[in-house]
Formats: C-alpha cells, sequence, structure tokens
C-alpha cells in the first residue's frame, strides 16, 4: 500500500517533442485512478515509467515516500497487468502465478499458499495446471490478475487489460475488477482509451492528451463539467455536439447564434459569458439534453427546429440524426416513441446544462469555475 | 479448405493417374540409389560385380533362374568386419558424433544470443551490428578456405578438433535466422512481463525467450548437426591425423588408390548416412520449418 | 511497444554486448581477419603456409594464362546452368505434381523426395562413382537391361559434366522442391478462386497468380542454386576418386582453388582464386537484388 506520486514527468525519444509533456499526479494510498485518453496522448508512456519499463526523460516518480527513477521494475514493489497478458506459455498457470515469487526466494509453502489464495479469489483454482494456450481470453485475463495479486505489491499498473476481450465480458470483468480493489484496496493506475471503462472503474479519471493531463475528477466530475472542449467530447457516449457560433445580447439576456439557430444563455452561464460577448465560441450539447417535450422538466425550455434524418432505436430510447437548419448533424437521445425521417421536429433543449467553450480543440470551458465553486482535485 | 467444385473427385480422374505415374517414377529414381547402397553393403566383392542388386542363384542360359531365386551365399558380413574391426570406423564415427554435436550445441547457442541482442535490444552499435550480420552472409565459404588455413596454421589449431569446430560456432546465418524468429514470436511484454517479477536477462534469456523459439533451436540444432556432419572440405583441410578424422573423410579414404572392396565402402557409406537419415526423417516437420523459414515469409 | 531509447536502468549497458560478444568474436577472428587477410594473400606467392613472397597482380595473369582456370570455369558455368535450367523448373513440377490437396499421404511423398540431400555431398559422391562406373555401375546396367544402352558408357571418363549433373540433380531436386513447396502452399486461396469466378483457366490461374506469388521464393532459391554450383567441389572430387577426372573434365573452380593452394601449397595463388569466386557470386548477387527490386516496383 502506498502513495504514488509523479512529479514534472517528461518523456521524449527523440529529445525534441516530448510524448509525456509534464505531469503532475499524485495518486493517493488505496485510490484507483484511471489515465484515459485517445491513442498516442501518452497514457501507456506514463504507465510504462512508473513500472520502470521507460527510461525518464524529465521529473521524478515516487513509489511509497521512494524516488524510483533508477530502480529497476523488479525493485519497485509493483505488479503490472498487460493489455496481451503476457503469459509465459511454456508455464502452467501455477507456474506463471509463482514465477515472481520464486524470483523472489518466497519458501515454497508462502508461494504455495499466496498462489492458492489468489486462484480461489478469481476462482480459478481448477486451471492451475493448464497451460496458457488451452484458456480462454477470459481466463486468461483473470491468471494474469492473479499474477498481480500473488505478488502483494505496493501498486498495481493495468495495461489496457480488458481490450482484448469482447464486449459481454469486459463488462463482467470490469465489475470484478472494482470489486477486487474494494476487498484489496491497493493503490491501482490503470490505462484505457475506453472512456466508458474508465467512467465505471475509476475513483478518479484522468483525462490525457498530447503529453498533458487535461483534466482530473472523479468520473462525474469530468463528466458534468469539463474543463475544456477536448474533454468534454471524448468523455460521453454518444458525444457531446459542438456549435460553433457568436454570444450576442440581444436586451433580454445573452443569445446564443450558431448554425442558423438563436438559443438564450440560460441565467448560470450569463456572468461567464459578459467578457465574450460578440466572440466565437462553441456551443455544447449532450444528446441526452434534448426531449421531445417541452413540459418533461422545468429545464427543457428553449426549443429548436430540427430535420430528422434517421432514427436508431435502442429500446427504452432512441438514437436521432438530425440536422440544424444549416445543415450541420448533431445527434440526440430522447425516449423512444415514433418519430417520422425528413420531417422537421421540434425538439426542447435543457439549455442550462449546455456549455461554452473557447475556439479551438482544447477550447476552455467558459462556464466550469461558476459550476464548481471549489475544484476539488483538478490540480493534484 | 477450398470450395473450387471437385468435379472428379470420385471415380476415374485421367490427371491424378498421370500425376501419381509420375509421383512413382520420380519415386523409384528417387529410391533405387538407397536400395543399391543396402544390398552392396551385405555382398561380397565377386557377387558386386555379377549382380546390381541381390545375387541369383546360377541358371543355365536356356533356364535362367528368376529374379527371385536369391542367392544368400552372396550375402557377406565381411565388409563389416574389415570396417570395424580393421579400418577402424568406429572411432571416425564418434569423432563425427563429437564435431557435430559440439559445432551444433555451440552455433545454436552463439546464433540464439547474437539473434536475441539484435532483436530485442537497443544498444549503440545496433544498427552495424545488423549490417555486419547481413553482409557476411554474401561471404562465400571458398573465399575464406587459404587464408582460413593460414590463420589456423599461424594459430597452432591445425589438426586439432578446435581449428575445425570454433570457426564454425556463430554462423551469422543463424543469427539472422534467430533474430527473425525472435522478432516475430517473443512479444516485448514477456520480457517486461519477466523483469518486473524480478528475472535477471541472462535468466530471461534461458527461460522466457529461448522458450518461444523452440521451433527454431530444433531446426537449427538438425540444420548445423547435418551440415557438420556432411562436411568434407574443412576436415579435410585441417585434421591431419587418421584417428582424428570424421567419417566424411575417412569413408572417401576407404577407396585407397590399390584395389578396396567396394562392398566395404558402401557398408562405410551406409554406417555414416544411416544414423542421420533416421533423425533426420524422424524430425523432417521441424527441419523443413526452419529451412524454408528465411524464404518464406508467413 | 518499441524498445525504449536508453532503458538503462532496465539491464546493465553490457548486457546486449555480453549477447553478442560470441558472434563478434568468432566473427572477427574466423571471418573478417581472414577476409582481410586472403585480400592481401591474393598478391603474394606461397610455398606452404610459412613461405610468402609478394607477387604483385602475377596471380591473377598467371590465372588468365592457365588454360585449366579457364576450364574450370567452363565446366562450374555449364553446371550452375544446368541447375538453374534443369534442375530447378524440375523442382518446381515435382511441388507441383505434390501442391494438389487430392494427392495422398503428401508428406511421405515429400519425405522420399527429399531423402537424398540428407546423404550429404561426401557420401553421395562416394557412392555415385559406383553408380556411374563403366562396366559393373548401376546406371549402365539398369539403362543397358530396359533399353539396351551401351554397358561401356564412359560416363566418369568422357561425359563427367552430364554425370555430376545428374548425381546433383537426385540430391538436390527434393530439397529444392521443398522451398517451392512451401511456397505454392503459401499462395494466396482467396486469389486464385477470385481468378477462377472471373473465368480464368488453369494456365491462366498458374501465370497470372501463382508465379507472381512464388517469384521471391524462386529468386531465393535461384540465387542459393548458384551459390552452391559456383562452389561445387565435393561431388567431382570424390566421384573422380580425388582427381579433376582425364583431362580436367570435372575441374571446377574450387576444385581449382584447392589443388592449387593444397596440392601445390601456393595459398597466395588460392586466395586470388577465392577473390575471382567471390566477385562473380557478389555479381550474381547483386543483379538478384536488382531485378526482385524491379519486379516488385512492378507489382
Amino acid at each position: 500500500m502506498a502513495e504514488v506520486s509523479l512529479n514534472q514527468l517528461h518523456k521524449s525519444y527523440d529529445g525534441k517533442t516530448n510524448v509525456v509533456d509534464g505531469i503532475d499526479l499524485t495518486i493517493s494510498d488505496g485510490e484507483f485512478v484511471v489515465l484515459v485518453g485517445p491513442s498516442g496522448c501518452g497514457k501507456s508512456t506514463t504507465l510504462r515509467m512508473v513500472a520502470g519499463l521507460e527510461d525518464i526523460t524529465d521529473g521524478t516518480i515516487t513509489i511509497a515516500g521512494r524516488v524510483v527513477n533508477s530502480v529497476p521494475p523488479k525493485d519497485r514493489d509493483i505488479a503490472m497487468v498487460f493489455q496481451s497478458y503476457a503469459l509465459y506459455p511454456h508455464m502452467t498457470v501455477y507456474k506463471n502465478m509463482a514465477f515472481g515469487l520464486k524470483l523472489r526466494k518466497l519458501p515454497s509453502d508462502e508461494i504455495n499458499r499466496r498462489v492458492q489464495d489468489a486462484a480461489q479469489k478469481l476462482s480459478i483454482t481448477h486451471l492451475l495446471d493448464r497451460k496458457p494456450k488451452a484458456l480462454s481470453g477470459g481466463q486468461r485475463q483473470r491468471v494474469a490478475l492473479g499474477r498481480a495479486i500473488v505478488r502483494n505489491p505496493a501498486c498495481f499498473l493495468f495495461d489496457e487489460p480488458l481490450s482484448n476481450l469482447d464486449a459481454k465480458l469486459r463488462a463482467q470483468t470490469r465489475a470484478e475488477l472494482k470489486q477486487l480493489h474494494h476487498d484489496l484496496k491497493t493503490t491501482s493506475i490503470y490505462v484505457t482509451h475506453d472512456q466508458e471503462e474508465a467512467m465505471t472503474l475509476g475513483s478518479r479519471v484522468v483525462v490525457m492528451s498530447g503529453g498533458h493531463i487535461q483534466q482530473a475528477g472523479t468520473p462525474l466530475e469530468v463528466y458534468t463539467n469539463p474543463s475544456n472542449r477536448f474533454v468534454a467530447g471524448f468523455i460521453g457516449m454518444p458525444p457531446m455536439n459542438f456549435i460553433d457560433g457568436v454570444i450576442s445580447d440581444t436586451g433580454a439576456g445573452p443569445v446564443f447564434e450558431g448554425g442558423d439557430v438563436r438559443l438564450p444563455i440560460a441565467e448560470g452561464l450569463a456572468a461567464a459569458v459578459k467578457k465574450v460577448a460578440n466572440q466565437k465560441v462553441v456551443l455544447g450539447l449532450r444528446p441526452e439534453h434534448f426531449s421531445l417535450h417541452a413540459g418533461e422538466s422545468p429545464h427543457h425550455q428553449a426549443s429548436v427546429e430540427l430535420m430528422v434524418k434517421v432514427v436508431e432505436p435502442l429500446g427504452a430510447m432512441m438514437d436521432v440524426y438530425a440536422e440544424l437548419p444549416n445543415g450541420q448533424r448533431v445527434l440526440l437521445r430522447t425516449d423512444a416513441q415514433p418519430l417520422e425521417v425528413d420531417r422537421s421536429t421540434t425538439f426542447y433543449i435543457a439549455m442550462e446544462k449546455a456549455h461554452l467553450f473557447e475556439p479551438g480543440e482544447y477550447g476552455r470551458n467558459l462556464g466550469q469555475s461558476i459550476r464548481t465553486p471549489e475544484p476539488t482535485a483538478v490540480s493534484v | 479448405m477450398s470450395t473450387i467444385p471437385k468435379t472428379k473427385s470420385k471415380g476415374f480422374d485421367l490427371n491424378m493417374l498421370v500425376v501419381y505415374v509420375l509421383l512413382v517414377v520420380f519415386a523409384a529414381i528417387t529410391l533405387v540409389p538407397f536400395v543399391y547402397l543396402l544390398f552392396s553393403a551385405f555382398k561380397s566383392t565377386e557377387s558386386f560385380f555379377s549382380f546390381v542388386l541381390w545375387p541369383i542363384q546360377p541358371g543355365t542360359i536356356e533356364d535362367p533362374s528368376p529374379w527371385y531365386a536369391v542367392d544368400w551365399t552372396g550375402f557377406t558380413l565381411d565388409n563389416w568386419k574389415t570396417l570395424f574391426l580393421e579400418a577402424g570406423i568406429l572411432r571416425a564415427t564418434i569423432n563425427s558424433f563429437f564435431i557435430s554435436s559440439m559445432t551444433a550445441i555451440l552455433a545454436t547457442l552463439f546464433s540464439a544470443m547474437g539473434g536475441y541482442a539484435l532483436a530485442k535490444y537497443c544498444f549503440k552499435g545496433r544498427e552495424a551490428a545488423t549490417w555486419v550480420v547481413l553482409g557476411s552472409l554474401a561471404i562465400p565459404f571458398a573465399l575464406l578456405i587459404a587464408p582460413g588455413y593460414q590463420l589456423l596454421y599461424w594459430l597452432g589449431l591445425l589438426d586439432t578438433y578446435t581449428g575445425l569446430i570454433l570457426p564454425g560456432v556463430a554462423p551469422a546465418f543463424g543469427v539472422y535466422l534467430f533474430r527473425q524468429a525472435f522478432i516475430s514470436s517473443l512479444p516485448d511484454a514477456l520480457i517486461e512481463a519477466a523483469r518486473i517479477d524480478g528475472c535477471g536477462d541472462v535468466r530471461i534469456f534461458f527461460q522466457i525467450a529461448l522458450p518461444m523459439v523452440r521451433p527454431m533451436v530444433g531446426a537449427f540444432l538438425l540444420i548445423t548437426y547435418l551440415a557438420t556432419w556432411n562436411n568434407f572440405i574443412s576436415p579435410q583441410i585441417v585434421i591431419q591425423s587418421a584417428d582424428k578424422l570424421p567419417l566424411s573423410v575417412f569413408v572417401a579414404q576407404l577407396r585407397g588408390p590399390y584395389g578396396t572392396s567396394w562392398g566395404m565402402i558402401m557398408a562405410g557409406t551406409l554406417v555414416a548416412v544411416t544414423p542421420v537419415l533416421v533423425l533426420f526423417l524422424m524430425l523432417q516437420r521441424d527441419f523443413i520449418a526452419g529451412l524454408t523459414a528465411g524464404a518464406v515469409k508467413g | 511497444m518499441a524498445m525504449s531509447k536508453a532503458a538503462a536502468r532496465q539491464y546493465p549497458a553490457w548486457v546486449p554486448y555480453f549477447f553478442l560478444l560470441p558472434f563478434l568474436g568468432i566473427f572477427l577472428i574466423f571471418i573478417a581477419y581472414p577476409m582481410l587477410l586472403s585480400a592481401t594473400m591474393a598478391f603474394q606467392q606461397n610455398a606452404g603456409p610459412g613461405v610468402s613472397e609478394p607477387v604483385g597482380l602475377k596471380n591473377f595473369s598467371w590465372m588468365v594464362q592457365d588454360p585449366a582456370f579457364w576450364i574450370a570455369v567452363k565446366n562450374t558455368t555449364i553446371f550452375a546452368a544446368a541447375s538453374v535450367f534443369i534442375q530447378l523448373p524440375a523442382a518446381l513440377g515435382l511441388a507441383l505434381l505434390l501442391n494438389s490437396n487430392r494427392i495422398k499421404a503428401r508428406g511421405l511423398w515429400r519425405m522420399i523426395f527429399f531423402a537424398p540431400v540428407l546423404v550429404g555431398l561426401p557420401f553421395v559422391a562416394v557412392l555415385a562413382s559406383l553408380i556411374f562406373e563403366k562396366n559393373t555401375g548401376l546406371l549402365n546396367v539398369t539403362l543397358h537391361a530396359l533399353f539396351g544402352f551401351d554397358k561401356e558408357f564412359p560416363w566418369l571418363q568422357e561425359f563427367v559434366m552430364p554425370a555430376l549433373i545428374v548425381a546433383a540433380f537426385w540430391m538436390y531436386v527434393g530439397f529444392n522442391m521443398i522451398y517451392f513447396l512451401a511456397a505454392l502452399q503459401n499462395v494466396n486461396k482467396d486469389l486464385l478462386e477470385a481468378a477462377q469466378v472471373d473465368g480464368a483457366n488453369a494456365w491462366q490461374r498458374f501465370r497470372n497468380v501463382t508465379i507472381p506469388a512464388i517469384k521471391p521464393v524462386a529468386a531465393f532459391v535461384v540465387l542459393l542454386s548458384l551459390i552452391g554450383s559456383f562452389q561445387l567441389f565435393e561431388l567431382p572430387y570424390l566421384m573422380l576418386n580425388e582427381s579433376a577426372g582425364p583431362e580436367n573434365r570435372g575441374l571446377t573452380l574450387v576444385m581449382y582453388l584447392y589443388q592449387q593452394g593444397f596440392d601445390r601449397g601456393d595459398l597466395g595463388y588460392a586466395s586470388a582464386v577465392g577473390w575471382v569466386l567471390a566477385v562473380a557470386l557478389f555479381a550474381f548477387a547483386i543483379v538478384q537484388s536488382a531485378i526482385s527490386r524491379r519486379s516488385e516496383a512492378d507489382a
């Protein structure tokens, strides 16, 4: 059990561009932190630096109060679960799990006890004599977990451990991982490109892009209060709709004009947008903040006429692909109900949940400071 | 495996008949010399010159003996007696086993080590070393015969097993094959997992890396073993003492300038050929996989 | 997942060199050094390994003036040509026969055809020296019995090159077949079926799908065959009872090198012959890679 702390961490392969560009992050004892981001964002490199599999270009990594920059992987008291599981194919499951303990010269009855315990926890006791080749993907995944657990390390490192499983198994294993962490309470760093996995697993989610941390916070924080347009677009499925436009004040309050629609800015945002009046902004609307009924909630006040193009029923809900008057496509998710295609339909928008961003890929969220008076874990 | 409709899969098929006839003829041509070798090794000098394959009982001109009337008195074990008791083929056989085993084991070990370094480590000079390996694939053996002899003379290694074995234990060909094998069948994650498990580099090589390329290890052992066993020119040049000769040179020398027993030479050839033939036919799958690995990529 | 540039903490810096050391050591002493040595020896005349004297370019001028050298060049070229133009097409043909998935016991056939190469050159040579014997040899006796062929046909006296070519054919055709068969088995089945759906007949499929697919392997086998042919030594040397045969009819370049270096003891001259051979082989390799690169660019 230990705190892991990254301090101004940099990584460069060619000496010019930084793949990881100044990461500051402290993972407290027992925390489950998920690094999430698109491929090439530096999340895996960061994890591999913690593991000792990559050299640190600049900055420090501290595990349990000890700077480990020049400590070889085996002496860092960490265990890692790889995307490919990296099980030794010529060893049985038992030997795979016992290998690290044997190398650490543990007494054999202690090794046996630990392997049996872990196998029981993961219900793979019946597989101990098999070779990895004879196992299914899900079983291999458990063995890889088991190999990490038996070591009883200060910190678990997970490198996309579920991405080789099919969707159903992934969801199931996700839940088991969460349970396991609840039981063991070992500090964990988990890397994934799947935002859903990040949201469901992490006690804290760290969204990365371009070698930087874009936002770190609880899953709900990053969802409801994205720090910038990148985070807003990356977290949430289906993704947030973005409409380019300007803020103008008609006297009756600030109004967003863009995509050939006019939408009133909600009260909470009004103060923030004063500074950007008549400037270009980006309006962010999540699909579920559209509705077909005005009275459904007190919020769905603003309305907009959209041309419905495609309807995808999902059971209780449905996804609607529609066009703004200027032809831009937006995606909406509403309760399932009959809806005709190629017909202009009125939708109601919960404008008080809308976000306004500065233009650009990483445009700042103009309303964030208003909505989160005390940004808890943003810059740990 | 194929969805091409088999129009004539049942019944008479002229094409297939032609194919099989060709194959049988080819196979017969291939196998007859083996049969010849086998019979000759057990024939007395007299029946060797009178009959090509097996000796037939004498008949009359009007009533010649049929081919199946085998004359068992034409067979003899004398060739074998001379070979083992007088010529000393046992010693040559042991020499061959020793030289081939040592060469094969060391060449495989060193090739695997070199290939592993080139495939899985980053270090200063890796590019250069890779080019050296690729470049030396193009060096013909013939170029090294004369200077190699000169060098062994200077080193005092002529007429020693060291001089025969050492130059062949780090073939660039092997380093190249193992480099390819490690790149294609040893994932980096496995090495990293072992590192985190607390494995040192030498142990990773032997316990994790080598088992991952086991087919290549087998194939390369076999290829090197066979090549060394059948090598004539190196021992012919390097070895002078009769008691150090391997079978290749030993058998060739059975044919002295003054009339030797053909049967004995054939028996000697049989002794030389049989162990490898049996070993390799048993392990041919591995062997062939290794041979074609360099040429045919997945 | 590429290797990190300087993961110095993962392992000590000497580790990769440790793994490379045996190869590098042996290479430097027994390959690189002799190669350099032979570059100087080519300009020397030796009387055994102990005595040498610089002679400049004379080794090469002696070589071009020596009729035996040209016989060796001619014989070696004939042998190489026969390997490439007779033996390799036959190997491909054999591979095609075996490639059909309707052939029963393919493994057994393959094993039979592959067996001769396992016998090894020196032993094949000894065996062949008996088989090609004039009166009693297996070949003449069989041909006489089957076709009334001349029983006294002097293979090893006058028709040495044909005998060598036949013996090498017997030994290597199955070996080369293995490469072609492996290549044929790797031809994309979908492509063949697509061609069939497109209406291509068997010949057109072979010409337009199979041939392009096995081209790289064919180029490799040709090069291998040339390298082997140009270094031919054991087969004629032992078939002809440790000689070059009557009137040097079985003399090859490496045998010439061997005679000069070890029978005459002039290692310097032998080195010069070695360089001529090496340059020829380098030239083949360069031409081959140029051709295969060009056909890759075409593809």
